[in-house]
């Protein structure tokens, strides 16, 4: 079998399965592809192939056996370097947590090691998940495989990158105001941030308690739900986790078709309330197209402006944020990046006040998008404003990371997925996203995969130069 | 630098941030100014009885928390 890196995991999964692939023989060919891309790419903080090696000889006894296979089984992943592996490292990207070594497995470690699925190692991040790319760390920031002088998105940018290049088929990253999806639009992958409370958070390094999500991050919608069966559900040490959430095969319903879904288009978000550049904006509107000629109607709605979801998302996240890392900032202020240090900073300021009206501005706006959902299956919007800039233009990096559309569904605590269109001019990346109703992100995994049929952009890779 | 300046400077250092505003006072500045403008763009039309998102619930306290 040629080109191993870029089966998908549902074909590899398949091909363990059938005993045509073997565990083994595939995670060799991933450890060369990263030994390969990695210098160029910097998606790993601490690769593992050692012990990705005996895994997969585990997964083969496993496949030999015929006993306890799960589409994960023999399959390689990465997690974000703030998720806990037990005896392995949780530096959060940071100098602060150099020594962090963790006790125990977080929960969706645990689900994805019961799965049957071989751990290539950790990855790289935007420091504890809310710095911009950074080159004052330990560790160099993650590069977008379709122009290594781009920035990958973030703050899951070494799963994006890892995940595009075909260093691994899948990974795990975090979400509190778009993590998943902005290094999956900016890497022209798949990443859901599913329903809050379905997935544990049990095991990560919090960034803002009540905005955080861990979601999957894959080249395919039909990966990406694979992905999310393995890590969903009820979790006794999540609080957040919901407990009587339905776990249906995210899988069941892709190609069921479009025909017949209400979408909601919000468009006012990229046309007014911020301006996307041409280019993203007119991949917008094609996929509003697409979804029309596939028999969905597509109507336009409005909501309160972007800026109430964003700052009200800020003032949770700075909040939430400082009340972790009060004590590092007042005694190690400058082991933190400077991206990170000014990005945390405006925590300072936020009176309790402020947090709790933030909280109250919350349950409106949820409603607000909830109601929606009376009328419409879906919403479709943006995700990033522009295909990602240059790496080493801090100013550019920080006037372009907040123009997204994300943090909607933060504050809302919807399932909402990055879907990508295409590559612009320059040869990055486009995307949009689609959100659906609480714990329905079959149907959201629906609509996005009948337009990855049509709009087949998985198959194109990245000239890694 | 004004004294409006200096006197969140000197609060900060007695609230115990002294090597912060030591080594970054402009930055700290900055943040001060973008902590205000999100402030100023939040709505503000809460009815008394409108409650936080995250209300206390005995249901949260009766599982295990990640610690």
């Amino acid at each position: 079998m040629n080109d191993l890196h870029w089966l998908t995991l549902k074909e590899a999964s398949v091909a363990i399965q059938s005993g045509t692939l073997s565990p083994v023989e595939y995670t060799k060919a991933l450890i060369s592809r990263t030994e390969q891309l990695d210098p160029k790419l910097n998606a790993y903080i601490k690769f593992t192939p050692e012990r990705a090696l005996s895994d997969a000889h585990k997964a083969e006894d496993i496949i030999k056996e015929n006993k306890s296979i799960t589409p994960m089984t023999g399959i390689p992943y990465g997690l974000k370097d703030i998720i806990d592996v037990k005896g392995i490292e949780n530096t959060a990207h940071s100098k602060i947590l150099l020594e962090n070594i963790s006790q125990k497995n977080a929960s969706v470690t645990d689900k994805l090691i019961s799965s049957g699925g071989i751990l290539m190692g950790k990855l790289a991040l935007h420091e504890f998940a809310i710095g911009g790319p950074a080159f004052d760390l330990p560790f160099p920031p993650a590069r977008n495989p379709w122009n290594i002088n781009h920035h990958p998105g973030g703050s899951s940018s070494g799963s994006g990158s890892a995940v595009a290049s075909g260093m691994l088929p899948a990974a795990l990253g975090t979400d509190t105001g778009g993590s998943v999806r902005n290094p999956a639009t900016s890497c022209g992958i798949v990443g859901m941030k599913a329903t809050y409370g379905r997935v544990s958070k049990s095991g990560v390094i919090p960034l803002s308690f009540s905005l955080d999500h861990v979601g999957p991050m894959t080249r395919t919608v039909e990966d990406n739900a694979l992905l999310l069966n393995a890590i969903a559900g009820y979790d006794k040490n999540d609080p957040s986790t919901e407990q009587n959430q339905k776990l249906p095969d995210f899988t069941e319903f892709l190609q069921k078709g479009v025909s017949g879904l209400r979408i909601g288009l919000i468009r006012h978000f990229y046309t007014k309330d911020l301006h996307a550049e041409d280019e993203m904006c007119k991949a917008i509107d094609n996929a509003a197209e697409t979804f029309r000629k596939l028999g969905a109607t597509v109507e336009e709605i409005n909501v309160s402006p972007l800026s109430h979801f964003s700052s009200c998302n800020s003032i949770i996240m700075y909040s939430e944020a400082l009340s972790i890392h009060n004590k590092w900032y007042k005694e190690r202020p400058s082991d933190y990046s400077r991206a990170t240090r000014t990005r945390l900073m405006p925590g300072l300021f936020i009176n309790g006040e402020d947090y709790v009206n933030a909280l109250r501005t919350r349950t409106k706006l949820a409603q607000e998008i909830n109601n929606q959902f009376a009328n419409f299956d879906l919403i479709m919007t943006a995700s990033s404003m522009e295909e990602a800039c240059r790496i080493d233009e801090p100013e550019t990096v920080a006037r372009t990371y907040p123009r997204q559309a994300r943090t909607v569904f933060n504050i809302s605590g919807h399932p909402a997925c990055s879907v990508p269109t295409g590559l612009s001019t320059n040869g990055l990346p486009l995307g949009f996203q689609i959100a659906g109703p609480y714990f329905d992100e079959s149907t959201v995994y629906q609509a996005a995969w009948s337009y990855e049929q049509e709009n087949p952009f998985h198959k194109l890779h990245p000239e890694i130069k | 630098m004004d004294s409006e300046s200096e006197m969140l400077l000197k609060q900060l250092r007695e609230s115990g941030f002294e090597i912060l505003v030591e080594n970054f006072s402009e930055e700290i500045i900055t943040a001060k100014l973008l902590a205000e403008s999100l402030r100023k763009t939040m709505p503000d039309s809460h009815h008394m009885y409108d409650e936080p998102s995250n209300v206390f619930s005995p249901y949260k306290i009766s599982t295990n928390n990640n610690e």
